[in-house]
């Protein structure tokens, strides 16, 4: 019967996992010590993996999510012949966590990878059309594998701040097409970055009784949380507010969620520039 | 002086259309019809629920969204789960533990609006089904048009395509507050929060609808 | 969850009313149930329901390069799903014994019987070609769900109109509704399959429900097209029992209701096709046909205007949260490639739980006392952690020195 019981009571032995939570909330401090508006320390590396054309590393107190982008040369789709495109894989396996079996994706890896697509699509950071090379012919894809090796609560936050960090550093090497005899010649010593526009920080916050809004919440308070909501802000705008199901929200608590989330992506922000500048 | 961004407008929810029992298979079935956008939902439950999903102290809830054309993809996997998890909060699960709550969802059309009218057709089954719960959730699809600003309740295809950033809500009926949200595109944090306010507005003529249906059979039966 | 098996009353309750030429909803042995289509505004797009059995059809068309065998043919793919929605013992997105049955009885109905012209189909041979994918759900299971199935599939494909292509060397532009005028596919014939049910004492059902199906002994199913042609031929055993050849004694009422049943197919597909050239808007077999408007579970409404307050009043909102935090956090850059967002004082009793990482030699609780050390001690790790990443670039003298440090403290 080990497979429907929160993680927490095989791994802590708590009997009551849900009461233990309580009695931590109710006298205004979460299991690990934060305060209830509090976020956890974060930390972001990139250009680490050689081998990939941009890497990062984003971990958000436990959680670590590793992101690697491949960039490769491909034909454009047919409704889209100017336009190059983004393939975000977020994979989870067996290692970030016991709630995983190996074996294809789980619904939750596919969802989040769609997830993270659709963040990328609606804010609009990167212009597809930025990625073309030869209109009809040919264009850059870029493969933004995800990977979570510690999962601890908050993945979403802590994929698209790795994806960024990684977008941000994006070289691609410059390339010559001949559009009629098909040729392609390819600079690999010649490295370009990848205009950008804005940042999309996601926050992820975890909703407990009586209203009670925690943000950044650890794999323990989001699988025992009565709902979850993550904003994705970029900059004054914001391009995505998921809600999917749980205890409906006041609309106080979701402007107070608004705010949080605001100076939490401005942090964020700050801290991926602080790691990508060269001094 | 903010008034001037967005202006004032009336709002149109297309005309709803509804049949409940439309199916004699399952225990709870509506079609739902906004506008073209036409949605077939069946409930089973509690029904026995298979050994990997069964849960000890409530029922299992599991959701099928099946799509009118091509094999289900990434997109059916998020509706199913949107649908999922707003139909738990809405079923008191509780009440029948060891069992499976499933809910079957097949897409007829979309002209616009598809996930608020599945959530729809959904709660609809639900209230058919007769299965307890604890509110009843209705979706209102509305969008920012990218040249005028304007707020667009409930749009259709060629409205959408005009759209700067859509938005699905959903909410419970008795304290009308948010229970899911999904988003498209970009926007500013006042549009947002208009857009959720006069959705909520809407969604107060959906629960209207919701409750009249029932009014009409239940007083004659 | 799995299928309820009947109880032997009902099966002898079954049996013995077939004994006595009657069946329980009333119909003759050799009758039909009523069949009702009903057309989507998309193009292919069908409802059909015989009796309570219901299935949705739509047809879709890509371009794709033509099978290598077949270079001058457009593709065909029949797509039968039994939702979960139908009976609960159906299940989603597997393929179990009786869809796939179900798929190549039609598959043989419909593709092998070549009632579709699928030359005409071909864009640039070799090249490019229109396959067509015929996707049908049923939606409610009460037994034939292969008539059922197959009449929704050929009145969705007689229904279907592609967008007209035309090719110039090279590039091939697909024409959008309202540049050309859609085409209809190309059908030579048009069969349909009709199911019977024999049962123990050798009589002979047509149409059978749920109910029959589970009593019945053998089930046969012919496909036959309105010049009483057969295309597909399936007959299968129940259970154990053999029964005696019915095909001779039924083959004669099978042509005749097919060929009833294609003229009544043909007729709702012509008049809803014409109202679309009228451009009627009105008598487009909508979907909202199917809704009977006098049923007491039904209802409709018109458009519903709603009054939209002005946006001025939403701004009263007060940023009473925003007083607590003060500088509380701190960026700090740690080497060329890593930065990190530390949490200062008052909050570093907890920083995340057992934050295991941050101190990945050692941790000591003394030194946190201080932030400041705290945060050299940061670096130190942070960079030590890099070193094993990044065994390429190793210039810092730095780190060696800090390694040895963290190693005498363990």
């Amino acid at each position: 019967m080990r497979r429907n019981l929160p993680r927490s009571k095989y791994q802590k032995g708590i009997i009551h996992p849900i009461k233990y939570l309580r009695d931590y909330l109710e006298r205004d401090i979460r299991p690990d010590g934060r305060q209830f508006l509090r976020v956890r320390p974060m930390s972001v590396n990139v250009r680490s993996i050689t081998q990939a054309d941009s890497s990062s590393i984003f971990k958000i107190g436990n959680t670590t999510v590793v992101c690697g982008i491949k960039a490769e040369l491909a034909e454009p789709k047919v409704e889209t012949p100017d336009c190059g495109y983004i393939i975000p894989n977020v994979e989870l396996p067996p290692l970030c966590s016991p709630k995983f079996r190996p074996g294809p994706p789980s619904d939750q890896a596919q969802i989040s990878s769609k997830i993270v697509e659709t963040v990328f699509l609606n804010s609009g950071v990167l212009d597809p059309r930025n990625l073309c090379i030869s209109k009809n012919k040919l264009v850059w894809v870029l493969y933004c594998d995800l990977i979570c090796i510690d999962y601890d609560g908050s993945v979403m936050d802590a994929c698209v701040g790795a994806l960024m960090a990684a977008l941000k550093t994006l070289t691609l090497p410059e390339v010559e097409h001949n559009p009629d005899t098909g040729a392609i010649i390819v600079h690999p010593s010649k490295r370009l970055s990848v205009p950008l526009k804005g940042a999309p920080v996601c926050t992820t916050f975890a909703l407990f009784e009586d209203q009670l809004l925690i943000p950044d919440p650890t794999e323990e308070e989001e699988s025992l949380a009565l709902a979850r909501l993550s904003l994705v802000i970029d900059g004054e705008e914001l391009c995505g507010v998921y809600k999917a199901g749980g205890i409906p929200i006041s609309q106080e608590v979701l402007m107070k969620s608004l705010s949080q989330s605001k100076k939490r992506a401005e942090l964020v922000r700050k801290l991926i520039d602080t790691a990508i500048s060269s001094t | 002086m903010e008034g001037t961004e967005i202006v004032e407008d009336e709002g149109i929810l297309r005309p709803m259309k509804c049949e409940l029992n439309h199916l004699t298979m399952p225990d709870g079935s509506a079609m739902f019809m906004q506008g073209d956008t036409a949605v077939v939902a069946g409930i089973y439950g509690p029904v026995e629920a298979r050994v990997q999903k069964m849960m000890y102290d409530k029922a299992s809830i599991e959701v099928v969204y099946t799509p009118i054309k091509g094999p289900p993809c990434v997109d059916d996997r998020m509706r199913e789960q949107i649908i999922k998890e707003t139909c738990e909060a809405a079923l008191i699960a509780t009440l029948h533990p060891g069992t499976a709550i499933c809910i079957n969802v097949q897409e007829l059309q979309d002209s616009g609006g598809l996930l608020a009218c599945t959530v729809n057709a959904a709660c609809l089954a639900l209230i058919n089904s007769g299965l307890s719960m604890k509110f009843m959730i209705g979706a209102v699809n509305c969008m920012i048009e990218k040249d005028s600003q304007k707020l667009i309740l409930d749009p259709d295809t060629t409205q959408i395509q005009e759209a700067k950033a859509t938005f699905t809500f959903i909410f419970d009926s008795s304290k009308k507050d948010l229970v899911s949200c999904q988003t498209t595109g970009r926007f500013t944090e006042k549009e947002f929060l208009y857009s959720f306010d006069k959705c909520k507005e809407a969604s107060q003529c959906v629960f209207q609808f919701f409750r009249s249906i029932v009014t009409k059979y239940a007083t004659r039966i | 969850m799995r299928e309820v098996i009947l109880s032997h009353c009902e099966k002898n309750f079954v049996n013995k009313a077939i004994d006595k030429e009657t069946r329980l909803d009333g119909r003759q042995l050799l009758e039909a149930r009523p069949v009702n289509i009903h057309f989507g505004s998309n193009w292919g797009c069908c409802i059909v329901s015989l009796g309570r059995t219901k299935a949705i059809a739509q047809v879709s068309c890509d371009i794709q390069k033509p099978k290598a065998s077949r270079p001058n043919e457009g593709m065909l793919h029949i797509n039968v799903e039994l939702n979960p929605m139908a009976a609960p013992f159906f299940e989603a997105g597997r393929q179990s014994d009786p869809s796939v049955q179900i798929n190549r009885q039609l598959e043989r109905c419909l593709k092998d019987s070549k009632c579709i012209d699928l030359e005409s189909l071909c864009i640039v041979a070799d090249k490019k070609a229109w396959n067509l994918r015929v996707d049908i759900n049923i939606i409610n299971h009460d037994g034939n769900l292969v008539d059922c199935a197959s009449i929704a599939a050929l009145a969705a494909l007689m229904h279907f109109h592609r967008p007209d292509v035309s090719s110039s060397e090279e590039e091939i532009i697909i024409h959008s509704f309202a540049e050309k005028d859609p085409l209809p596919l190309t059908i030579y014939h048009h069969p349909v399959c009709i199911s019977f049910l024999v049962f123990e004492n050798g009589n002979t059902i047509m149409d059978p429900t749920y109910l029959e199906e589970k009593v019945g002994v053998a089930q046969l199913t012919m496909g036959i097209n309105s010049y009483r042609e057969l295309c597909s031929l399936d007959f299968n055993y129940l259970t154990r029992t053999s029964v005696a050849d019915v095909i001779p004694t039924i083959s004669n009422q099978a042509a005749n209701y097919a060929a009833e049943l294609v003229s009544l197919i043909k007729e709702s597909v012509r008049q809803d096709v014409e109202a679309r050239y009228k451009k009627e808007v009105k008598n487009f077999g909508r979907f909202e046909n199917c809704i009977a408007t006098d049923k007491l579970t039904a209802m409709f409404t018109d458009k519903i205007p709603i009054k939209l307050s002005s946006w001025g009043k939403m701004d009263d909102r007060e940023d009473e949260i925003m007083e607590d935090q003060k500088e509380n956090e701190q960026i700090i850059k740690i080497n060329k490639n890593s930065a990190e967002l530390l949490l200062l004082k008052g909050d570093l009793f907890g920083n995340g739980g057992v934050n295991t990482w941050q101190n990945d030699s050692s941790s000591d609780d003394e030194e946190e006392s201080s932030d400041e050390v705290v945060m050299v001690e940061e670096t130190k790790t942070k960079c030590h952690v890099l070193d094993d990443i990044e065994l390429s670039e190793d210039s810092e003298e730095e780190e060696t020195q800090n390694m040895t440090k963290d190693d005498i403290q363990t």
